[in-house]
């Protein structure tokens, strides 16, 4: 008879431990990887869904803005730049020679500063000029050409002079440096 | 049967083997050099039919009377209330063994002619000099005379009780004491590892899966984001943009009218210039033009004066002659309505 028992109850205790065992297992397995990376993939299944309504916001805006560019369609490739006189200086040069351009006076109205210059050159023809204000619009460039505009003969060339103002936005110069919409990184 | 707690496995359920078979539905009782093999099945139901807790085969029994008194050329027969168990040994061997099921006592002496029919067919039988038997079966009585006569063999009938035997401490190896609780246990740990294996399994692949989504996520998150960057990118832009505009589209477009109107005027002004005159001065103002030059045609230039009176209010025109050449000094101020 006792051979019996202790035999039943070996085989109950080994049944015992080897649930606790697997139970032990299953348990640390659950809890510390499949838990662990359950929650990863809801976490980053709610991400998705938070940043996808995001873009769409995103997205939504930007053909908001689309259409309201619209309407500057014609001088849309004017740009607010610090760099106006530099830019002046290269397309004279492009169509004159010797070129003069000296500050006169600098103000500021309505947040728009205006730089005044005068401009001395030496061109081949008229045309020169012409072509030089064409420029002026071609390269989005803010700036006034002013009376009076001089052609003095000499010799093969003409000697030209003429004032030009330089418009440039004191606060569009500035925004343009902002990010109105943050966006996270990756 | 035998009495009390101790009784024989009475059924032709078991076998003998000369090897233990991996078989885990048999339960098996080792013997010096061989093995009774018994369904677990059948010997759970039999001890659930039974009170008894001491089991033992009849074959074990026959094999432990054989090994008590060895008889070299002896059939060992052992006749219970349903079967009759026949067996011969060699070398503490079963040689050939038989069980049949006892339907009347008056059959024994045509079923162990059949056994020795049957032995005989074996390669490695001998001739059978003895035939001892032990009766279990209660209202079974024997005579061994007469099976003498028929059989023409010594037949000694003898006696031994089987709870005496069971209480020998040696013979409790042979019990079929596998109890039934420890087959289930045994059953359930396997049950039990299966279903820890399958549970861990389900996990394996349930992280598998997550960790799948999680990176096709990822990736997915990490286009967004970029694509958001890009499209924002494009936003900001626009936006400082509109927001320059608003501001100066009036005045790039005034600006713009003004340039144009400029680059015109002087150029209409110098379309208008004669074939025979050239301009040594020109000098555009807002409210007029003031030229300086030479002509080799007073012609030309009075035509030209006249062209400019039509666009200006007032003008006035010097003219003087040196070398053949008219040279001459037009001024034109206030331009006229229609001009402008």
């Amino acid at each position: 008879m006792k051979p019996i028992k202790l035999e039943a109850d070996k085989q109950t205790i080994h049944s015992l431990l080897l649930m606790l065992l697997l139970v032990l297992i299953i348990y640390v397995v659950a809890d510390f990887i499949v838990l662990e990376d359950m929650d990863r993939n809801i976490a980053l299944k709610n991400r998705y869904k938070i940043q996808k309504t995001l873009y769409g916001y995103i997205v939504q805006n930007k053909k908001h803005l689309q259409g309201e560019m619209e309407q500057y369609k014609d001088i849309f490739h004017y740009e607010a730049t610090k760099e106006g006189k530099e830019q002046m200086a290269k397309l004279l040069g492009e169509f004159g020679r010797d070129v003069d351009i000296k500050e006169l006076s600098e103000k500021k109205e309505e947040d728009v500063l205006q730089r005044r210059y005068e401009v001395h050159m030496l061109i081949d023809s008229p045309k020169a000029f012409y072509d030089f204000v064409q420029g002026l619009d071609k390269e989005g460039l803010v700036a006034k050409v002013e009376w009076p505009v001089q052609f003095v003969k000499r010799g093969n060339e003409i000697s030209m002079e003429f004032f030009i103002t330089l418009y440039t936005p004191v606060i569009g110069a500035s925004s343009s440096s902002k990010s109105p919409e943050e966006v996270e990184e990756p | 049967m035998g009495l009390n707690n101790c009784i024989f496995f009475d059924s032709d359920n078991q076998f003998v083997s000369k090897k233990e078979l991996k078989d885990s539905s048999f339960i098996h009782i080792p013997h010096d050099k061989w093995y009774i093999q018994i369904p677990y099945k059948v010997l759970n139901q039999y001890r659930a039919a039974h009170t008894a807790q001491k089991i033992i085969s009849p074959l074990t029994f026959l094999y432990l009377m054989y090994k008590k008194e060895p008889q070299a050329h002896a059939l060992y027969i052992l006749i219970l209330d349903e079967h009759i168990y026949m067996v011969t040994f060699q070398d503490e061997t079963p040689l050939f063994t038989k069980i049949y099921a006892l339907e009347r006592v008056e059959d024994l002496a045509s079923l162990i002619e059949s056994y020795l029919h049957d032995f005989y067919a074996q390669p490695e039988s001998f001739f059978i000099e003895k035939i001892i038997i032990f009766n279990f079966k209660e209202d079974c009585f024997l005579l061994p005379h007469e099976l003498e006569e028929r059989l023409l063999l010594k037949v000694e009938v003898r006696q031994e009780g089987l709870d005496f035997l069971c209480d020998n401490s040696q013979v409790s190896q042979f019990f079929l004491n596998i109890p039934e609780k420890g087959k289930k246990l045994h059953l359930s740990n396997r049950f039990i590892i299966f279903v820890g294996v399958g549970i861990l399994l389900l996990l394996a692949a349930a992280d598998i899966y997550f960790r799948y989504t999680s990176s096709q996520y990822s990736q997915k998150v990490r286009s967004l984001l970029l694509a958001q960057s890009q499209v924002a990118n494009f936003n900001n832009e626009a936006q400082s943009k509109l927001l320059y505009f608003q501001k100066m589209a009036p005045l790039i477009r005034t600006i713009k009218e003004h340039n144009a109107y400029i680059s015109t005027r002087i150029q209409n002004l110098f379309d208008q210039i004669p074939p025979h005159t050239f301009l040594t001065f020109a000098q555009f103002s807002k409210e007029g033009v003031e030229l300086k030059g030479a002509s080799s045609q007073k012609d030309e230039l009075l035509s030209l004066d006249k062209k400019l009176a039509k666009t200006f209010k007032h003008h006035r025109l010097i003219l003087k002659k040196s070398d053949g050449w008219y040279r001459f000094h037009g001024i034109y101020k206030e331009m006229s309505d229609e001009a402008d």
